[in-house]
């Protein structure tokens, strides 16, 4: 099979390169030449003549100063797909071209390609002995300085190459760090904002020659880690200097020399002050992901201590006292949070476990995040959503880097009431009330359960969704933020479920299975907001899977509801949600036909009966009316459009836990108990 | 010949041969030995598969070696008192020693003592992580088994004026604790522990019961399970290895094993005396027994044969079955695990008179946090502007008409303003 084939591309790849670069006549243009190339890799493991013509012409083109990106697009191609022997023969010359290039007047777009290939050649030329002895002793002293001093226009491609440089020859590099250094912190202070400048100012620590154990290395890391801390914290008491927040965090070392104090004088200090915080974020960040081949010390503490400085001051705080400028900083304030929290997320993705003594801290400054941002939903985008969603990213990572030691115990029940706060379905509802006394009492009934006996009987209140239809409706109203709730809540409860307290865990049932059953409920194509969204709905329902995997040592897991609401999730219109439920199907077979007997039987959950007796009278009301058939009427009276049915559900859920664990009294007792109340209600 | 999946790690009470040795489980053959002092009693372990940490007997020392430094001489750390006991948890950030009745936490990566637990009223036996390092099982010879929350536990450092409590204190047994073996399942795990008083006991810890007692003809001087709970082993002092099988008969809460009733029960035959350490591969289908008769007995568990046996000189200390560290194979890998040597003393909140935060963790960046597979998409992103500069052609002739166009505009507005001026 194999030579058919080697001839056949050999055929195809002359024939297109004749039509191409010989005719000239228009019949294959270069970007179709390229394609055809990519697509067939043409060029894939040839190291013969039939190359050889192509890197002729290519060099040829790298030489004619009118043909030169022409040459570097064909170039591009082939270092990608060239085999050893090709590459090992021809990287110098490349590389010689290629600076040759630089060297000349060209306009930035050559120079950008140029850069991007260079770092590409570089990428690959340190597998081979000769070619790296060459780029270390000739080229990279020559090709350093044009890169720092290259125009405005490709300075990005430029920084690319000066990493790829460090990255793999860290030794050559040296003699330009002090001169790297000064244009990166220039370019930070000028407020230059991408990628490669951050990558390229944490790559300075490995510039140079590392000493014994890289111990230089991690000095250069070490003072580059204490600079950006220190410039983060003035930024921060600059910016926070109003509020006065007393206390914040010493901080020993020397800010970066290179940047400028903020001019006070000026209108737009605190842009600027924001635009240097998240510059300064960005180049921590960097700092803590890019891979360094030395230990690097991490000041966890101090970098901790900056983030809660920054999270302790929100916009509550700053607009219960307003002025010009709290107003203003307060308008940034949301994405300065933001920014700290990426920071956060980017030190615990490195930190890991070593954080655990901290864990409580990190634990309690997100809930108060949440707390804060708090806002009542209503169909809408949120105020804070950007907010609470990198909140529940954060929350997210955190997990799943410290797994069952994460202490979300200690902010759980804040936690789950915000998720459930976020993540209900929501509906339109309209209340009407009309009623002399109990006017007042109205606006407190929107979503507590409690206050509903007070008036009841009283007067009435019609909701209708009919009369609502004229709305701006937005139905993937905050599905990010619902994605990323889900996301946390299900982490939460793989990991930690079996510690949460009993009533949180049962909320948490309580929501997933109502919000289950109203999406099943809805009519077709007006799924409440945001669950229009498929990944939300994937998100639900493996909250759903983690419900029932979870163990707890009071309340039962709900496999009987699992069961029927994932089956009819298996009809999902979206193909991620419906595999989804399948997946989980076969984990809910595996819990219900047991492979071996069990030591331990199914929860027993005596107290969940107390609980329920000690406010029986409203769960009691939803069965009666549940069992006059007028479920809809109930499944709108909540504020989120739930049926009370759910609750039925659970109660039936322990019931049957019960009864699987063979405790007859108990469960006799159990029964006895409901058919008295309904009884006596009746 | 294919490296092997797993290895045996044994260590015995004389160190004449070795301190600790790793065997090939399958041939038998030894890969590599470390030498120096001797090990003690369930405190052989591997620091993030880079390091073998081992409690001296007699002296108040933790010696380490770097796994691929064959032969060569360990770094000594130096502790409050003789170690018992001491494990690692499976990622390598802590390690948790037992000195007397006090547990040491160490943080690896900065070296310091993060804290002393002083909760069992004797010495300590035996400590044990769960699999996913978030909980640690400590039994005593105050006769308790306590489950520790690394979170809380660690969490106190802060706040000086709690007290680490543990989640579970199980005081069922009647007489000392000698092993401990933990399940998997995290935090979920069961539990199994073993006691002079002829029983094991199996705990659920989510909920903190006592889900099984077995009660073994002699005292049991240690005791394991194979990966998926099917099995309790359990080694006896008379130098019987008991095999029960949990779900091979109706499931009683206490069950009693005697020599001659084998109905779901093997027993495993070989060793003159007690034996002190078990494991179990990860197919579960080799059991490895160490004894104070000075060998080392790896055994067939479903036929109960004993396969192979490795002589030692000394009461056998040790045997951990893990899977092949890379270092062991490879002598050309470096550790890049920063291991700083362990503080003797607690760790303080303020920085030490040096200057030097003692908190500043060393760590290694990896690489997979960066991103350099970034360069790959985006080398030529603006490749259709360049087709249009390279033939220059095309931008020519759209030059010419734009030229064209701008005369005609030039000339129409001209004319208009001129002639409406005329007019």
């Amino acid at each position: 099979m194999a030579a058919p084939m080697e001839s056949m591309i050999e055929k195809l790849l002359n024939n297109s390169f004749q039509k191409y670069a010989v005719q000239r006549s228009g019949d294959l243009q270069l970007q179709s030449f390229v394609k055809v190339i990519e697509t067939n890799k043409l060029l894939l493991k040839r190291d013969d003549e039939g190359s050889n013509d192509i890197v002729g012409y290519i060099h040829q083109c790298l030489n004619n100063s009118k043909q030169r990106y022409e040459g570097l697009i064909l170039l591009g191609v082939l270092v990608k797909q060239s085999s050893t022997a090709i590459f090992q023969k021809n990287a110098v010359t490349w590389l010689k071209l290629l600076l040759n290039i630089l060297q000349s007047h060209c306009p930035p777009p050559v120079h950008q390609a140029c850069c991007k290939l260079l770092s590409q050649v570089i990428d690959h030329s340190d597998s081979f002995s000769d070619v790296s002895r060459e780029v270390t002793s000739t080229f990279i002293p020559q090709l350093l300085p044009l890169l720092l001093t290259c125009e405005p226009g490709c300075l990005s491609a430029a920084l690319t190459c000066v990493s790829m440089c460090i990255r793999k020859y860290p030794g050559p590099v040296g003699p330009f760090k002090a001169k790297l250094q000064t244009l990166v912190e220039q370019k930070l202070a000028n407020g230059k904002n991408y990628e490669e400048l951050y990558e390229c100012f944490a790559l300075l620590a490995s510039c140079g020659s590392g000493g014994n154990l890289g111990i230089k290395h991690t000095e250069a890391w070490s003072e580059l880690a204490e600079g950006v801390l220190a410039s983060l914290h003035e930024t921060l008491s600059c910016m926070y200097s109003d509020v006065d927040m007393g206390s914040g965090s010493s901080c020993t070392g020397k800010p970066l020399a290179g940047l400028p104090p903020i001019d006070f004088s000026h209108n737009d200090r605190v842009v600027a002050l924001f635009k240097r915080w998240c510059s300064l974020t960005k180049c921590m960040q960097a700092l803590l992901r890019e891979d360094f081949n030395a230990v690097a010390r991490v000041p966890a503490d101090d970098i901790l201590n900056i983030i809660f400085h920054c999270l302790s001051v929100n916009t509550n705080m700053l607009m219960s006292r307003p002025t010009s400028e709290r107003s203003l900083l307060a308008s940034f304030s949301q994405d300065v949070h933001i920014h700290a929290l990426y920071l956060l997320q980017q030190l615990i993705t490195l930190c890991g476990r070593n954080l655990i003594p901290q864990g409580v801290m990190i634990v309690s400054v997100l809930t108060q995040e949440l707390s804060w941002s708090h806002s009542e939903g209503d169909g809408h985008d949120q105020h804070y959503g950007c907010l609470r969603e990198v909140v529940f990213e954060t929350l997210t990572v955190w997990i799943k880097a410290l797994d069952a030691c994460s202490s979300v115990k200690s902010g759980e029940t804040t936690l789950v009431k915000e998720i459930i706060h976020d993540c209900l379905p929501y509906t339109y509802t309209l209340k009407m009330t009309s009623g002399l006394s109990t006017g007042s009492k109205t606006d407190k009934m929107t979503s507590g359960q409690g206050s509903r006996k007070g008036h009841k009987g009283k007067g009435y209140h019609e909701i209708s969704q009919g009369i609502s239809t004229q709305r701006k409706s937005q139905p993937l109203a905050n599905h990010s933020l619902v994605k990323a709730a889900l996301e946390a809540l299900y982490w939460m409860l793989t990991t930690s479920g079996w510690e949460f307290s009993q009533k949180s865990l049962q909320s948490v049932q309580e929501f997933v299975i109502r919000s289950l059953l109203a999406l099943h409920q809805a009519p077709l194509g007006s799924l409440p907001a945001p669950y229009a969204d498929p990944s939300c709905r994937r998100g639900l329902y493996r909250v759903l899977s983690a419900c029932v995997t979870s163990t707890h040592a009071n309340v039962p897991p709900p496999v009987q509801v699992a069961l029927g609401l994932f089956s009819a999730g298996l009809r999902d219109k979206h193909a991620d949600v419906s595999s989804y439920c399948m997946e989980a199907m076969r984990l809910c077979e595996v819990l219900i036909h047991h492979r071996v007997p069990c030591l331990k039987g199914p929860v027993v959950c005596e107290n969940l009966i107390q609980i329920s007796g000690q406010n029986d009278q409203e769960p009691i009301v939803s069965h009666v009316i549940n069992k006059s058939g007028n479920q809809a009427h109930i499944s709108l009276e909540t504020k989120n459009g739930y049926s009370d049915a759910s609750s039925e559900f659970t109660r039936n859920e322990e019931a049957i836990a019960g009864r699987t664990a063979g405790n007859i009294t108990y469960n006799g007792g159990f029964s006895e108990r409901e058919i008295r109340k309904e009884k006596g209600k009746e | 010949m294919a490296a092997p999946i797993e290895v045996l790690i044994t260590s015995d009470v004389s160190g004449q041969l070795w301190n600790s040795c790793i065997w090939d489980l399958n041939s038998g053959a030894s890969l590599s030995c470390y030498k120096g002092d001797a090990t003690n009693h369930r405190s052989l372990c591997i620091l993030g598969g880079q390091y073998l940490l081992g409690a001296s007997c007699t002296k108040p020392l933790i010696n380490v070696w770097a796994l691929q430094r064959r032969e060569q001489h360990q770094l000594k750390m130096i502790c409050a008192g003789k170690v018992n006991s001491l494990t690692v948890t499976h990622d390598g950030t802590y390690c948790v020693a037992a000195v007397a009745e006090n547990i040491h936490i160490w943080q690896v990566c900065t070296g310091n003592l993060l804290v002393v637990l002083t909760r069992h009223y004797q010495a300590v036996n035996v400590i044990r992580f769960t699999d996913n390092g978030s909980h640690f099982v400590s039994g005593g010879e105050d006769n308790l088994v306590m489950v520790w929350p690394l979170a809380s536990v660690l969490t106190c450092i802060h706040n000086p004026s709690v007290k680490p409590e543990p989640l579970r204190i199980w005081s069922s047994h009647s007489l000392p604790v000698t092993d401990v073996h933990v399940g998997r399942g995290g935090a979920q795990s069961r539990v199994v522990s073993s006691s002079l008083d002829q029983t094991c006991k199996i705990w659920d810890i989510v909920s903190g019961d006592l889900l099984q007692t077995i009660l073994f003809p002699g005292s049991v001087l240690s005791v394991t399970m194979d990966a998926a709970e099917l099995r309790v082993f359990a080694g006896s002092s008379s130098g019987h290895v008991y095999c029960v099988h949990l779900y091979g008969q109706p499931i009683k809460f206490e069950r009693h094993v005697e020599d001659q009733d084998p109905e779901g029960v093997i027993c495993y035959k070989g060793h003159s005396k007690q034996v002190t350490c078990l494991c179990v591969s990860m197919d579960g289908s080799k059991l490895v027994s160490g004894s104070h008769d000075s060998s080392v007995k790896i055994w067939d568990i479903f036929s109960g044969q004993c396969i192979r046996t490795l002589p030692h000189k000394g009461h056998v200390t040790n045997t951990v079955i893990v899977p092949t560290p890379q270092a062991v194979l490879d002598p050309a890998v470096k550790p890049t695990l920063p291991l700083q040597s362990f503080k003797r003393h607690l760790v303080s909140e303020r920085r030490d008179d040096t200057g030097a935060d003692s908190r500043v963790l060393s760590l290694r960046i990896p690489s997979s946090l960066g991103r350099e597979q970034k360069f790959e998409e985006n080398l030529f992103d603006n490749q259709d502007g360049s087709v249009e500069m390279g033939t220059s052609e095309a931008s020519k002739e759209e030059l010419k008409r734009l030229k064209v166009i701008n005369r005609e505009l030039y000339t129409f507005a001209v004319d208009n303003i001129l002639n409406k001026q005329v007019t």
